[in-house]
């Protein structure tokens, strides 16, 4: 199914599928069928041009690395907002230029089904090239206003912990003063994007998808990125960037789908298995957008497809990068056993965690139905060794592992916590010592109160434990 | 063909139900992935969709979500049907470990605004179904067109 056909057949074919006029009893409620596209959809003028549009060629500029934006310094932030100030001010001295800010958000509009367009380039393999290409012209036009085709857009990074408030420049000063605010927003400036939405579930999940199909969708589906994080922000923002047709008059817009091509970069990144799709249908696929002369430019799905050596900007290196390391393949090196407190290493293992240790490789020990305690909020300290489990040296410590943090569901205990865990650690940097033992590993866990006081030392148990190695490129 | 329906807007803080199969050796696979296919939603609500697993006397454990753009705010109707695709593996074995044996499993859809209130909003899911993505290839269907209660 082509893009063209989407919004028209698709849902021609969906209101027949309901039996809209063919006598059929709906499911919907009254008013929820009320298809007034016309009277409701978002007004936006077609931002394209009836002229055959020039193929996009080269780039000769440096490649120059999009930034996280609550790290720009502030002669960068200045830059960014005379870029954004400059947009806006062309938007208002002359209406009908395509670079002009209203233009360049109702692009977003018209590829998204607005008023009399046929295009939707969300809930399929489209999403992600075409706003990387999107985001490239607008990135160029930015550069030309100012006056510096060196300029690249920053991102924000949502999926690092410290970054899930809005970026400051985006937010303060929160008026129309700041190019970069946007009055509509429901998210203030010390809300935080939730863990839920863009937390170390969701993003292994999606660095971790198994081919294009699950990360980027296919013609006809999305991929599992462009539900969560990327919808998951979208909404959490909320104002202007809830709707497809007036998202792109957010500035954060910009900068939460820098992110989002970078995540993709990342993915592709993660694992030779992590290809684009090949099928012609997709590199044929034609995107069409003013570029910062005012020329109407066709530029190819294929042509996006590496964004440094083609578009000439990169990424600053990925929080996930040492989670992912570029695997090949994640091996089994032992089958799983059960463990009552140790763990003893054969030989075999002993070589093959030593091999893996000298070639780059990650060695991860995974625990399933690990048990821990459910009769209080605290988090455990995993330890391979007793005696360095009672000394409770934390990270310190050659033996420690990591930690298994219980969360009570509510405090009375109502709604029971589960008292076995799966926990995975990767302990690739502790092997060298762990495998200087050459009596077994006796794991113990350690209680560590709200303050960081130790508590309990309790012995580990689990239903089964084994290792795994990630093979590295 | 529609299989299943949200009628008219669950109040605010309600749970929608399907129940789905569970794939066979479903613990073993890398990945465990949620399709939800012939999904419409209302084209004037921006809203997340958090999918939990449910079972009787435990409380819900939460396997993943994902937001829905409107076309517009305030806008009438209903956007043609899309797809979701959602990674639910962590959360399901989470909740396998409980119910080692189970065959099926309940899943609660709750809807969200962007301040993860609840919030009361029309959806609907044509066909559910849980894929293993051990590899490229793998794949099982399952549950089609179970229905949201």
């Amino acid at each position: 199914m082509t893009s063209g056909r989407r919004n028209d057949e698709s849902r021609r074919d969906f209101l027949e599928q309901i039996g809209f006029g063919a006598g059929a009893i709906s499911l919907f409620g009254a008013g929820f069928l009320s298809v007034a596209r016309e009277a409701s959809a978002q007004a936006c003028a077609p931002p394209g041009s009836t002229a055959t549009a020039k193929a996009w060629r080269r780039d000769n500029r440096p490649i120059r690395q999009r930034k996280a934006a609550s790290t720009l310094s502030t002669a960068e932030v200045q830059k960014l907002r005379d870029a954004y100030k400059a947009m806006r001010d062309l938007s208002a001295s002359d209406p009908a230029d395509p670079r002009g800010f209203a233009h360049q958000a109702n692009v977003h509009c018209w590829n998204c089904g607005g008023i009399g367009s046929t295009i939707q380039v969300h809930g399929s393999w489209q999403f992600f090239a075409w706003h990387r290409a999107y985001l490239y012209f607008h990135e160029r036009i930015l550069g030309k206003l100012i006056g510096d085709m060196e300029f690249r857009l920053p991102y924000w990074d949502w999926d690092v912990p410290a970054h899930r408030k809005l970026p400051p420049a985006y937010a303060t000063p929160g008026d129309a003063s700041n190019p970069l605010w946007n009055g509509t927003r429901f998210m203030g400036a010390n809300d935080e994007v939730p863990e839920e939405d863009v937390g170390t579930d969701v993003m292994d999940a999606v660095l971790t998808a198994a081919d294009f199909s699950d990360f980027g969708g296919t013609a006809t589906s999305s991929g599992i990125p462009e539900g969560a994080p990327h919808g998951a922000v979208h909404v959490d923002v909320g104002g202007d960037m809830g709707a497809f047709g007036t998202a792109g008059k957010d500035p954060i817009f910009y900068s939460h789908h820098a992110n989002v091509d970078k995540v993709w970069s990342d993915w592709n990144k993660g694992s030779s298995t992590h290809d684009n799709p090949e099928a012609s249908a997709f590199l044929n696929l034609r995107f069409r957008f003013f570029d910062e002369n005012k020329v109407w430019r066709s530029i190819s799905a294929a042509r996006v497809l590496d964004h440094e050596s083609k578009l000439r900007y990169s990424y600053g290196p990925s929080i996930e990068s040492d989670v992912l390391p570029r695997l090949l393949e994640w091996v089994e090196v032992q089958p799983p056993r059960p463990v009552q407190r140790t763990v003893a290493i054969d030989a075999r293992l002993r070589e093959t965690l030593a091999k893996a240790a000298t070639s780059g490789a990650q060695v991860r020990i995974h625990f399933d139905g690990l048990q821990v305690p459910v009769d209080k909020s605290a988090v455990y300290s995993v330890y391979a060794d007793v005696r360095e489990a009672e000394a409770a040296r934390g990270a310190q410590s050659p033996a420690f592992i990591g930690v298994v943090p219980v969360v009570l569901n509510d405090k009375d205990n109502r709604h029971p916590t589960p008292p076995e865990r799966r926990a995975v650690f990767n302990v690739t940097k502790r092997l060298a010592q762990l495998l200087e033992r050459q009596a077994p590993l006796e794991f113990a866990l350690v209680e560590r109160g709200p303050r960081g006081e130790k508590g309990r030392v309790l012995p580990l148990r689990a239903r089964a434990v084994h290792f795994s190695v990630a093979q590295v490129e | 063909m529609l299989l299943a329906a949200g009628s008219d807007p669950s109040p605010p803080g309600s749970v929608q139900q399907l129940e789905v199969a569970l794939p066979p050796e479903w613990q073993l696979s890398v990945h465990v992935v949620l399709m939800l296919e012939d999904v419409t939603t209302p084209r004037g609500i921006a809203f997340k969709v958090q999918v939990s697993a449910r079972s009787e006397g435990d409380a819900d454990v939460p396997l993943g979500g994902f937001g829905v753009l409107a076309d517009a705010a305030g806008a009438e109707g209903s956007r043609a049907p899309v797809s979701y695709r959602v990674d639910v593996t962590r959360g399901l074995r989470r909740w396998g470990e409980r119910h080692p044996a189970a065959k099926t499993v309940t899943l609660a859809f709750s809807t969200l605004d962007g301040r993860s209130r609840p919030i009361a909003v029309s959806w609907r899911v044509g066909h559910a179904f849980l894929k293993l993505r051990s590899d490229s290839t793998k794949s099982a269907v399952l549950a089609q067109g179970a229905a949201l209660e």
